[in-house]
């Protein structure tokens, strides 16, 4: 399990992380997602000891990361940019891992060259960004880890690696109850392997829901009328964005969808239903809603 | 920490061999060459002679009093090579896994970082001693071995002198470090440890070159004492015998030994200070800037100040003091100003 209690960091005058609570509960897929520069990565190098916080403290199973670094015995790490020394070859940095943690796993190490097959002579600097994601998951996942942390693991693999990774995850998850944190822009693997979501924006999380919830907050609300809506409803607090073609309106909600569609009924709809969102449908509309443009989220 | 915890951990050195190889072979190699190598070439020279039945030349043994004036001091390139290669060797140490981000990957591992740096430290305090405890092991069983040659020097004196270096390339290391886990780069902890280590020699011919500009006798002030300036710039300690051989010598290096230890702790606590946040940076504490401006600017009015007044007063010998007063204030707030936009261009960058 993790716990993150009260975490603060600052860089300078900055707060690159502000009183981060939250909790990954054992056995279950945490998503963590945000725009660049949000503090995804700041928080994920604090959870794993790099960074010193200002305030708070990360606990794994019950451990203080920063107190007792020994708990990340237990702890896989697979960064987008994993510092791997680069004159080191493939063999070495297996050798490095294997001597590291006491809980190496040969067997599973042995699965998993299988699946991802490396050349073992070859300098970790002449591997493709692909290839050095691949050892850093082989490797990771070598350590029989109780806590799998991700950062943007899957940019740089190509559409066949990247499911074979998503599988191997869901893998972990059912057959060996590993917790997981995973950061990534692509909110699509999010939604097919996640429990829980966090959205952290300017150093704070602002949303931690299930996946459920999440979408249970958030619909979007087709509706075909033969009078225009008025203006007044459509600028309820909690309608997040609407869009007309002729006499058919698509409405954003969040928060008590169910009060807004009975209210629409009013207006004797020739049509009426919800449509499902996809999670990154959701994340660009409540990012919006959090002054984070929309224009932006797309530049992304 | 606890006792068994000061065992080194086999991984990390093993990792740390694999980091520093190339500077550790060149170490070897270069006090190999200048030791080992040099004595075994003079003995067989020495045999040649004799072979040849030349004993005026066998008589005079030019090479071997090489040997002999290496052991107790004399050669100050070779002290300053070694000197070199150790700040090299320490600050590629901490500088080059900033310089490759590889901390990222080593402080996520269960690794302390006080186990990070200990093991740093024991792999260079290691190598320096296993080079020199090699040659001096190597210089020993020649001088016992080989017959006929009546050497102008004991094997107590080669062990002295690996000892000696020993202490100091030690203290060179640990002060390297230290300058090291404030400091960003491998260029800028290699820079900033030269000039900390040679600050006091450096100082003291900065005020003496400006002394004698303006003509002023200062000879027996304290600053300007040699034998303190030496004393202060611990690497002449294996380049000069002069200074040292009237000091009490067990004194002299009981207080380095004090001191390398003082280092090493300092290094751990400035080491888990630096949150590591601002890799690349040629100073990590912010507030350390202040007096690194202020060091800068006034080495460089120092130096510049004699150079401003002969380009401005070049016929006048003797200007009075208020021009120069006025010139030297105006290259130390020009070089502070220097310095600061220097840093702010960098952090921009």
């Amino acid at each position: 399990m993790i716990r993150v209690e009260h975490l603060t960091k600052t860089f300078g005058e900055y707060p690159a992380l502000d009183n981060i609570d939250f909790e990954v509960q054992p056995g279950s897929v945490f998503g963590l997602v945000g725009p660049n520069g949000a503090g995804k990565t700041t928080l994920i190098k604090t959870i794993m000891g790099i960074l010193l916080p200002d305030r708070g403290r990360v606990l794994i199973d019950g451990h203080d990361v920063h107190r007792n670094p020994g708990i990340k015995a237990r702890v896989g790490y697979v960064a987008d940019d994993q510092g791997f020394y680069p004159h080191f070859k493939v063999r070495d940095m297996i050798k490095f891992y294997r001597n590291t943690y006491v809980n190496w796993d040969e067997k599973r190490f042995q699965e998993l060259w299988h699946l991802f097959p490396l050349p073992e002579g070859k300098r970790v600097r002449h591997l493709s960004k692909g290839m050095r994601t691949r050892l850093a998951v082989l490797l990771n996942l070598s350590i029989a880890p109780a806590v799998l942390v991700l950062d943007e693991p899957t940019s740089g693999l190509d559409p066949v690696l990247r499911r074979q990774l998503l599988n191997i995850l869901v893998d972990e998850v059912a057959h060996r109850q590993t917790t997981i944190l995973i950061s990534t822009h692509n909110l699509n693997e999010l939604e097919r392997i996640c429990d829980r979501i966090g959205i952290i924006h300017n150093g704070r999380v602002l949303f931690n829901e299930s996946l459920e919830e999440m979408k249970q907050n958030v619909r979007k609300i087709q509706v075909a009328v033969n009078e225009p809506l008025p203006e007044e409803f459509l600028k309820q607090a909690n309608i997040l964005k609407v869009e007309r073609r002729g006499r058919v309106y698509t409405i954003v909600v969040r928060e008590n969808p169910g009060g807004v569609m009975a209210e629409l009924e009013r207006y004797r709809p020739l049509l009426l239903e919800t449509i499902d969102m996809s999670l990154e449908d959701i994340f660009i509309y409540r990012m919006g809603g959090m002054g984070y443009g929309l224009e932006q989220t797309i530049a992304q | 920490m606890g006792w068994n915890k000061l065992l080194p951990n086999k991984t990390l050195l093993w990792k740390e061999s694999k980091n520093s190889w190339v500077m550790a072979a060149a170490f070897f190699g270069y006090i190999t060459f200048g030791a080992s190598f040099k004595l075994i070439k003079e003995i067989l020279t020495y045999l040649d002679w004799q072979r040849m039945n030349n004993h005026q030349m066998a008589d005079t043994f030019y090479g071997m009093y090489d040997i002999a004036r290496l052991l107790s001091f004399n050669e100050a390139s070779a002290g300053f090579g070694s000197v070199l290669i150790t700040i090299m060797l320490a600050a590629t140490m901490l500088g080059r896994e900033r310089d490759l981000n590889s901390f990222n990957f080593l402080l996520a591992m269960p690794y302390s970082r006080r186990e990070i740096i200990y093991n740093k430290f024991m792999y260079g305090w290691t190598q320096i001693a296993a080079i020199f405890g090699l040659n001096a092991l190597i210089m020993t069983l020649l001088l016992w071995t080989v017959p006929g040659i009546e050497f102008p020097f004991h094997a107590a004196d080669i062990w002295a002198w690996a000892l000696r270096n020993i202490l100091v390339l030690g203290f060179v290391f640990s002060f390297t470090m230290a300058i090291s886990s404030i400091s960003g780069t491998t260029f800028g902890n290699g820079l900033l440890a030269m000039i900390f280590l040679y600050f006091p020699l450096g100082l003291s011919l900065l005020i003496m070159f400006n002394l004698n500009y303006w003509n002023i006798m200062f000879r027996h002030a304290l600053f300007l004492n040699t034998d303190i300036v030496l004393l202060l710039t611990v690497p002449t300690y294996i380049m000069q015998d002069d200074v040292l051989l009237e000091q009490n010598l067990p004194l002299v290096y009981g207080v380095l030994l004090v001191l390398t230890g003082g280092l090493y702790q300092l290094t751990q606590y400035l080491f888990n200070k630096n949150h590591l946040e601002k890799n690349g940076e040629v100073l990590v504490f912010e507030q350390f800037e202040w007096f690194f401006k202020l060091g800068t600017a006034l080495c460089f009015t120092l130096l510049g100040g004699p150079l401003a007044m002969r380009l401005f007063f070049p016929h006048s010998g003797h200007t009075g003091a208020a021009p120069g007063v006025i010139i030297y204030l105006l290259l130390a707030v020009s070089f502070w100003f220097a310095v600061h936009y220097l840093i702010k261009w960098r952090k921009t960058v």
